[in-house]
């Protein structure tokens, strides 16, 4: 996979205006040891050091910041674990679990590698609007950078084994946020999540920090993992799947701002 | 607020009519699960397998009596909660996990990603690597650790250095 120069990190990435943020999400997990489920607090502790090792000796020369700042779970204090939580560096269930945990933070907090989440190995990067190249080869380096001295879990018919059977194939699932006011006010997004479903992707309301009410922000998600390679993958959802979305949301903003200009300023919609 | 089981916040609340007794329940993920209530913001594919699983339940299943060798995990166990327990289950439950694999993923039962650079030379020593591992314990058990510690050892090395064992 080539590396596409984007140059530093961008606030406002392609079409901001409707997608806020895009994910990539790989799960790996070692192949001599159990699933973090069934290993013992001893195997735990084995896989976060050999993590640790392996990140050491990865070349991180890619990486816009060159390094990873790593953090024991087990080690940190509440407050330090949910601030992790908070700046989505690492899950709630990651944040809460007992067992021996780590993880490994890029310093400007876009990518993170959390170890003995539900696999053994986490991995995720986060960039601004829609763009999914820059992401999926950041992680890409990080993963075949830790192969050199890891060995992940893969069968020649399932691909990467996950320890839970949906996530099996290529262990990767795309994500973005999106701010679709239009489609909320229209109610135009029970149609999109309707052919949404058909179209193999989980649409979630995103709810903020403490709120109790769905608001405007959506998270939709690939939910195929086997049967395509990563890159069919990766056109197929940022190619064709969201840039219908985006569309959809953007006439349905043209055609509110019609209807009444004062709706738009007061929920902060731009065209 | 608190799950009504226990201490954890709760994510599902529902309210349930029972015999016309009007009743309100606030549960953390885990006791809403045990309960058979589906989450908010559940994926829907997380549901289908939580279907899958509780629809075969009720089913006489010659499978219900499987476990993995590789971890000792039940099948009855991967039912109840959708979690695999190690690389080898996938081998142990094939036969199970084939339907519900290839439903989830409109219909593909092969992966045709990347593959591991090293993966020819990685079965092997795998297979080796399960083999000391498999002596180690017991090893350990039968107190010999003068064994205990070269095995673990030699388990170490191969860890870490995998490739080696090929030249
Ligand atoms: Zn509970
Ligand atoms: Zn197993």
């Amino acid at each position: 996979m080539a590396f596409e120069d984007l140059g530093t990190w961008l606030d406002v990435g392609p079409d901001s205006d409707v997608v806020v943020s895009s994910r990539v999400r790989m799960a790996r997990n070692m192949a001599c040891f159990p699933f973090v489920n069934r290993a013992t607090q001893g195997q735990c502790q084995e896989i976060v050091s050999l993590t640790r090792q392996a990140l050491s000796e990865c070349d991180l020369s890619n990486e816009p910041t060159n390094e990873m700042i790593w953090v024991d779970l087990d080690q940190a204090s509440d407050r330090e674990r949910m601030l992790l939580v908070e700046r989505h560096l690492i899950s709630r269930h990651h944040a809460e679990t007992r067992a021996s945990k780590a993880v490994a933070v890029a310093r400007d907090e876009s990518m993170s590698l959390m170890v003995n989440e539900e696999d053994h190995l986490r991995l995720q990067v986060l960039t601004a609007g829609l763009q999914f190249e820059q992401a999926f080869s950041r992680i890409s380096q990080v993963e075949k950078g830790l192969e050199s001295t890891l060995e992940y879990a893969f069968s020649p018919r399932w691909g990467y084994l996950t320890a839970c059977p949906t996530n099996v194939g290529t262990g990767i699932r795309f994500s973005v946020m999106m701010h679709l006011p239009g489609l909320l006010i229209t109610r135009e997004i029970e149609r999109v999540k309707r052919s949404a479903k058909d179209l193999h992707l989980a649409v979630r309301g995103y709810y903020g920090e403490g709120s109790e009410s769905t608001g405007d922000l959506f998270q939709i998600s690939n939910q195929i993992t086997l049967g395509q390679s990563e890159d069919e993958l990766m056109a197929e959802f940022q190619q064709r799947i969201i840039p219908r979305i985006v569309d959809y949301e953007r006439q349905a903003r043209q055609m509110l701002l019609k209807k009444n200009p004062l709706l738009l300023s007061s929920t902060k919609i731009s065209c | 607020m608190k799950c009504d089981k226990c201490d954890k916040p709760a994510v599902v609340h529902e309210v349930v009519i029972r015999g016309g007794v009007k009743k309100e329940l606030h549960l953390c993920a885990d006791h809403a699960m045990q309960e058979g209530i589906a989450m908010p913001q559940q994926q829907p594919i997380d549901q289908l397998l939580t279907k899958f699983v509780t629809s075969k339940s009720n089913e006489k299943n010659p499978a219900e009596e499987l476990s993995c060798d590789g971890c000792g995990l039940p099948f009855r166990e991967f039912r109840k909660r959708g979690i695999l327990g190690c690389p080898d289950c996938y081998e142990v439950f094939v036969e199970q996990l084939e339907p519900l694999i290839s439903r989830a993923q409109n219909g593909a039962c092969h992966h045709t990603g990347s593959i591991p650079s090293q993966a020819g030379a990685s079965i092997d020593r795998q297979l080796i690597i399960r083999q000391l591992a498999d002596e180690l314990d017991s090893a350990v058990a039968a107190e010999q650790y003068e064994r205990a510690a070269e095995l673990r050892d030699q388990l170490d090395h191969l860890k870490l250095h995998g490739p080696e064992l090929e030249d």
